[in-house]
């Protein structure tokens, strides 16, 4: 896995590989673990607790996460800056639901995280008798 | 729920008994008042949520005599109070028994393997995540199941063996000391009895607020495993949503006796699929005498989901196992 970003003049070398190293982790949080559920019947939230809302371990993650960076100054701003808090997840996010999807051959979940159960259920074809949880979100 | 208040620890006895014989005294006097804490790991996320406010507590890892892995003349004898990574790395245990030592590696993480125990791995109580949240459930003393419900969130819940409540055992080490055949040794003041592994577990059908057999006053204190199953061709493999530090979704422990190319006996235990680890007793039956194969394989893994009900989340379980099922076959 590679981040790299165009975020304009680089301010920080060391500052800005390692946000998007740790953008990079968050980026496979958002894309296959990180769920939010809600019980809508009892009006409980279901993701309380990191063994219920799943951030990334170092296991969950690559050995090695490669960075680079364009490094063009930014015209509109007065030091060629910008910013490279939350972009550096939103890359790793969408290339890795672009990859499950390009290893389930093409199917897209319309979703994120796209969960272990979700790609079982895809793959065995029981997708249609099993009713999707509500991620991130209240039903209807 | 009690009205208590979360910033201070509420107020807990606790023992730190250094013998064998002053625990089970403790046990036997405290009663329903007296939790067993081992490696703390299941207890303190209760206690932290308020949800199970015990009276006294009585900690049983300073206890040496139940500490340990040792040889006894049928095989190995373990202490309920070793520790998970201790299991994991013993040489013993890695060369005879190598599916207990593969299942205790892959329990949570390494700081809680560091200190969760055996006994506490296989006598944990259940995730499910309505009653740990302290809600009257049935498994709570309540006359209601959140979980299985049209709206309740029961992806991780059971496909077999429900009875009101529908919770799964979430050990790693439980279906490997079933497959194992592994007997349990539970103390109490008044003597001591032997329990095979497969019996030490109940089902809410039977017992709905308990997960073992173990009674008021009695304390698991070691695990035996039989010379019988020392060295079989083992197969352990846990399916979860995180690599590290998470529940099974399905886990599968297998032990099969092959001589002359053919399987001799097996036993397959799959858990987090019921309350129990279970037993896939049809799929043994299925495979004895024959060859192990891709083609055996495909053969019998649905029969290990024959009878399974899900809910409205855990369709999944069902391919899920059978595919568990076939990997372990196969060999």
């Amino acid at each position: 896995m590679v981040n790299i970003a165009e975020c304009g003049t680089v301010v920080h070398p060391q500052g800005l590989a390692n946000q998007l190293r740790g953008g990079a982790v968050w980026g496979i949080g958002l894309s296959a673990l990180e769920r939010h559920l809600y019980d809508p019947q009892n009006g409980l939230p279901a993701s309380s607790g990191f063994w219920q809302s799943k951030i990334p371990t170092y296991l969950d993650t690559p050995l090695n996460i490669g960075t680079g960076w364009v490094d063009l100054p930014d015209p509109e701003n007065p030091v060629g800056a910008r910013g490279i808090g939350e972009p550096s997840m939103g890359s790793v996010s969408a290339a890795l639901n672009a990859a499950i999807s390009d290893a389930l051959g093409g199917h897209l979940f319309d979703a994120a995280p796209v969960t272990t159960d979700m790609i079982i259920n895809h793959l065995a074809d029981v997708s249609s008798k099993a009713v999707p949880l509500a991620q991130n979100n209240f039903r209807g | 729920m009690p009205a208590t208040s979360h910033d201070v620890m509420p107020d807990i006895e606790l023992y730190q008994p250094t013998d064998e014989a002053n625990a089970l005294e403790l046990a036997s006097t405290l009663g329903r008042d007296g939790w067993l804490l081992g490696g703390g790991q299941d207890t303190y996320g209760w206690l932290k949520d308020r949800n199970k406010t015990p009276a006294a507590m009585i900690e049983l890892t300073q206890i040496d005599a139940w500490k340990g892995v040792k040889e006894i003349p049928d095989g190995v004898e373990i202490g309920a109070v070793t520790t998970l990574s201790e299991i994991a790395k013993h040489p013993l245990i890695q060369s005879k028994f190598g599916l207990l030592a593969t299942a205790a590696s892959r329990v949570a993480s390494p700081q809680i393997r560091n200190v969760g125990t055996l006994g506490g791995n296989v006598a944990q109580d259940t995730r499910c995540w309505y009653y740990r949240r302290g809600l009257d459930c049935y498994r709570a003393g309540g006359n209601i199941c959140y979980a299985d419900s049209p709206e309740g969130l029961n992806r991780e819940h059971a496909i077999f063996g429900a009875s009101r409540c529908v919770a799964v055992s979430p050990s790693d080490t439980a279906p490997a000391l079933v497959a194992l055949d592994a007997t349990m040794v539970v103390a109490s003041s008044s003597g001591q009895r032997l329990i095979p592994a497969q019996d030490f577990f109940v089902g809410p059908a039977r017992d709905i607020v308990n997960m073992t057999v173990l009674n008021e006053g009695e304390i698991l204190t070691a695990v035996r495993l039989p010379n019988a199953w020392a060295n079989a061709e083992f197969y352990f493999e846990k399916v979860a949503d995180r690599n590290v530090w998470d529940f099974a979704l399905v886990n599968i422990a297998a032990a099969i006796k092959v001589s002359g190319g053919a399987i001799e006996d097996a036993r397959i235990v799959c858990g987090a699929v019921e309350c129990t680890p279970r037993r896939l007793d049809a799929v043994e039956n299925a495979i004895r005498g024959q060859q192990r194969s891709e083609q055996l394989a495909e053969q019998v893994a649905s029969i290990a989901t024959d009878g399974a009900r899900p809910l409205n989340y855990n369709q999944f379980k069902v391919p899920l196992m059978q595919n568990l099922v076939k990997r372990a076959v196969r060999g």
